[in-house]
């Protein structure tokens, strides 16, 4: 008969073994992560260079990231404000 | 698993190669990759039976290692990243749980894992669920001291590093979580 040590042992071995060495993915250093969830400021930046950042600022060229939550920026709101309609 | 739970020889090389400022980006990202190499299937594993998700359990281990990347700069101690890299890796899976649980998108009580193939197992497919949708039903800090002392075999010292709580609290935890473990699969079977 198992103890309870040995079939919690068993068991945890035999999920992790699931996963097998040669379905480990690449690492990815600088690429933008698939959306967990995960707390503002979990994901991955950009590392090495600061002008590979141009997109993410104010005035750069390249696409904004899409915001938390998948919420629209504020600017990019078209709706008129209110009032403002003449 | 891990092969090299100390460190890397690289993570050393990245800390003498450094500059006058301590960090060195290409060393760092060497580094860091190599310690990814040798740990990443270890961590996911790890990931995996604390979410039964593969695929969060890579995005976990992902970021946890990018976020290893971004303070390569401030680690006092190479040899340490492994450590501060598994931590990330039990907070990632926290940040996941405590979101899916208030979604229900990932429902731990209703993993059910897939039949092992392997020739020779210990506990038969369903042995096997029953322990982990069990194991899935203890509270937080009994789970992640179960896994981490029966799966990774660390001692009460390093799980409780890992943890963030004190040796005396992993060994109260391993205690309690036997003690329900065992009661929950007796009431279930």
């Amino acid at each position: 008969m198992n103890t309870l040590e040995d079939r919690l042992t068993a068991a945890l071995r035999e999920t992790a073994e699931e996963i097998t060495g040669d379905s480990v993915p690449p690492l990815r250093l600088t690429s933008a992560p698939r959306r967990l969830g995960l707390p503002r400021g979990y994901g991955p930046e950009p590392l090495a260079n600061p002008a590979d950042a141009g997109g993410r600022r104010r005035g750069g060229t390249g696409p904004s990231p899409p915001a938390p939550g998948g919420l629209r920026p504020k600017s990019a709101t078209t709706r008129p404000r209110r009032g403002s309609s003449r | 698993m891990e092969s090299n739970p100390r460190g890397s020889a690289a993570a050393f090389a990245a800390a003498e190669h450094a500059g006058p400022g301590g960090y060195d980006a290409v060393s760092a990202e060497a580094a860091v990759t190599e310690l990814y190499e040798a740990h990443a299937l270890g961590l996911i594993r790890l990931a995996h039976i604390m979410l039964g998700d593969r695929s969060s359990a890579e995005d976990v281990v992902q970021e946890a290692f990018c976020g290893l990347y971004r303070r390569w700069s401030h680690l006092a101690d190479p040899a340490s990243a492994v450590d501060y890299v598994r931590s990330s890796v039990l907070n990632g899976c926290r940040s996941v749980q405590r979101r899916s649980n208030s979604r229900r998108s990932l429902a731990p009580l209703g993993y059910q894992p897939p039949e092992s193939s392997a020739e020779s197992v210990a506990l038969t497919g369903e042995e096997r669920r029953e322990v982990m949708r069990t194991l899935r039903q203890l509270p937080q800090r009994q789970r992640e001291a179960l896994v981490l002392r029966f799966y990774l075999e660390l001692s009460a010292d390093e799980a409780a590093a890992t943890m963030g709580i004190s040796p005396s609290s992993v060994r109260s935890a391993i205690t309690r979580g036997l003690a329900s473990l065992g009661r929950m699969l007796e009431e279930s079977s």
